[in-house]
């Protein structure tokens, strides 16, 4: 009887736990949207206030505590800096490749990140200003839609997890 | 580094100017022999077209492995991909970042280095915004040469003081090359002369070749630069703010830069400039320069020219009496 009961609370704790997991994706999600937009605004500032070098200005965003941000920004500073023979839009591509396991966005959000570093550099100011309320705006975008999915899921998986654990171990005993 | 790099390094004198260069074409002109790079002063890089080296008076085609050639035909193409990537180590990697100097028509790189740059023009409100599609480059070598003032030196000072000096020469004569060694002596000193303060208004960014507002051209240790600043107001600046003992300045040419000048002067600074004219007579004839001259407020007019090769201190004299202070051209 005591086995039956440790057996249940175990299976019911696991599956609690992979469903608060799911659940927690949502809300990373969504933090790691608003982190990038932030990143965005300060390298806005650094582009067109303080026209700072790129390669600078990624050794400054890699200061940060979020590590899949900071190692998808070490990454491109780190390739602009050895002058090797990266264009700004290949290093960016292949950083956000490269620290993709660390970051929790979804496809669409790595695709519109992506894209955005084809118009790094290579404009002046006025271009830049323009790329970045776009990239701002579809940041919005998805980050208003990354949160009606938490919304929506969150709490599901949550109690997901928990229900199916306990029909399961009902079941199972 | 490899030997053959280290040549080639040495052979380009050293400069960082090689550095923008994208890897390809840094691998094809390492091949250029040493006795060819060590006297090339401009990489001409245009899309489509050969690749292209001048120097001490002649001018090479480079073939794919470097070697220098008179046929075009063999000339290494400049790709696309070659334009592109230059121009992006040249603004290392943002554009946005010189946009002033694009509107120029050069960039100043690490070492005091310069390229022109050609491409399509953008203009707004009939005035050059910037440039576009940028497919031309002349990557130009620095050859500093220090010690080309050693002449002119024991004519523009007096035991430890400056005297206030006006340069005349037609262009490509070396007159600015001269007064970025006058700044470099008169601020580290020189055999008895001990180092002054020195200021320097580098409008046009060729005396001290500032990159982010340092000097990459050997000015001298006392030496302030105000780096792409109108003269006039560079020099008002610096008489308020950094107690320079002399102000040197390229080419005056402008009313309010002889207003600057005088009040300099009368604050005690000493000024040292120059001015395109070929003569004293010539600088009479212009209304700016001969009211400057009329004043009588510079102290020494030198000369330069080209009788006996660029460069040549044609005559020296005393701005009061314009007595000749020379004997004769020196080189």
């Amino acid at each position: 009887m005591i086995l039956n009961i440790l057996a249940a609370s175990t299976i019911v704790m696991f599956s609690g736990i992979l469903g608060s997991r799911l659940a927690n994706r949502y809300s990373l999600r969504v933090l790691d949207i608003r982190l990038f937009q932030g990143a965005f605004s300060e390298l806005e500032s650094e582009i067109i206030y303080f026209q700072s070098f790129l390669p600078d200005v990624f050794e400054k965003l890699a200061h940060r505590r979020h590590e899949g941000l900071a190692r998808f920004f070490y990454a491109v500073g780190e390739k602009l800096n050895n002058k090797s023979e990266y264009s700004v839009a290949e290093a960016w591509e292949a950083s956000l490749f490269e620290s993709k396991p660390f970051l929790n966005i979804d496809q669409e959000e790595y695709e519109i990140i992506g894209q955005f570093g084809r118009h790094l550099g290579v404009s002046d100011k006025e271009g830049h200003r323009r790329c970045f309320d776009m990239i701002q705006q579809k940041l919005r975008n998805q980050e208003r839609k990354a949160d009606e999915a938490r919304i929506r899921y969150e709490k599901m998986y949550r109690s997901l997890g928990l229900l199916g654990g306990l029909a399961l171990a009902l079941l199972l005993l | 580094m490899r030997q053959e790099d280290k040549n080639f390094r040495e052979a380009f004198a050293n400069t960082q100017v090689i550095d923008i260069l994208p890897e390809r074409l840094q691998k094809i002109l390492s091949g250029i022999p040493a006795n060819v790079a060590q006297y090339v002063e401009e990489i001409r890089v245009r899309e489509g077209r050969p690749l292209m080296i001048h120097g001490g008076g002649r001018e090479y085609f480079v073939r794919q492995d470097g070697l220098p050639t008179s046929n075009q035909d063999e000339g290494y193409l400049v790709t696309r991909q070659d334009t592109s990537m230059l121009l992006q180590l040249l603004s290392n990697y943002s554009i946005y970042a010189v946009e002033e100097e694009l509107r120029n028509g050069y960039v100043t790189v690490k070492g005091g280095g310069r390229v022109g740059l050609a491409g399509r023009i953008v203009l707004e409100d009939g005035k050059i915004k910037t440039l576009k599609s940028i497919n031309s480059f002349n990557i130009r070598i620095p050859r500093e040469v220090t010690g080309v003032a050693d002449k002119v030196m024991p004519y523009i000072t007096i035991s430890n003081s400056v005297m206030n000096s006006i340069i005349f020469s037609p262009p490509q004569m070396g007159k600015t090359t001269l007064i970025r060694d006058i700044a470099r002596q008169l601020s580290d000193g020189f055999s008895k002369f001990k180092g002054i303060k020195v200021s320097i208004v580098d409008e046009r960014s060729e005396i001290a070749g500032c990159l982010n507002g340092v000097p990459q051209n050997k000015v001298g240790v006392r030496t302030d630069v105000l780096d792409a600043c109108p003269k006039a107001a560079g020099i008002m600046m610096l008489i308020r703010s950094m107690s320079p003992e002399v102000i040197i300045t390229d080419e005056i040419g402008r009313t309010e830069d002889v207003g600057a000048v005088l009040e300099a002067m009368n604050s005690g600074i000493k000024i040292i400039t120059t001015a395109h004219s070929a003569s004293v007579n010539e600088a009479q004839n212009r209304p700016i320069l001969a009211g400057l001259l009329e004043e009588k407020v510079f102290e020494r007019i030198l000369i330069l020219g080209n009788s006996l090769g660029v460069g040549t201190l044609e005559n020296v004299y005393d701005g009061r009496s314009l007595e000749k202070v020379l004997a004769k051209s020196l080189r």
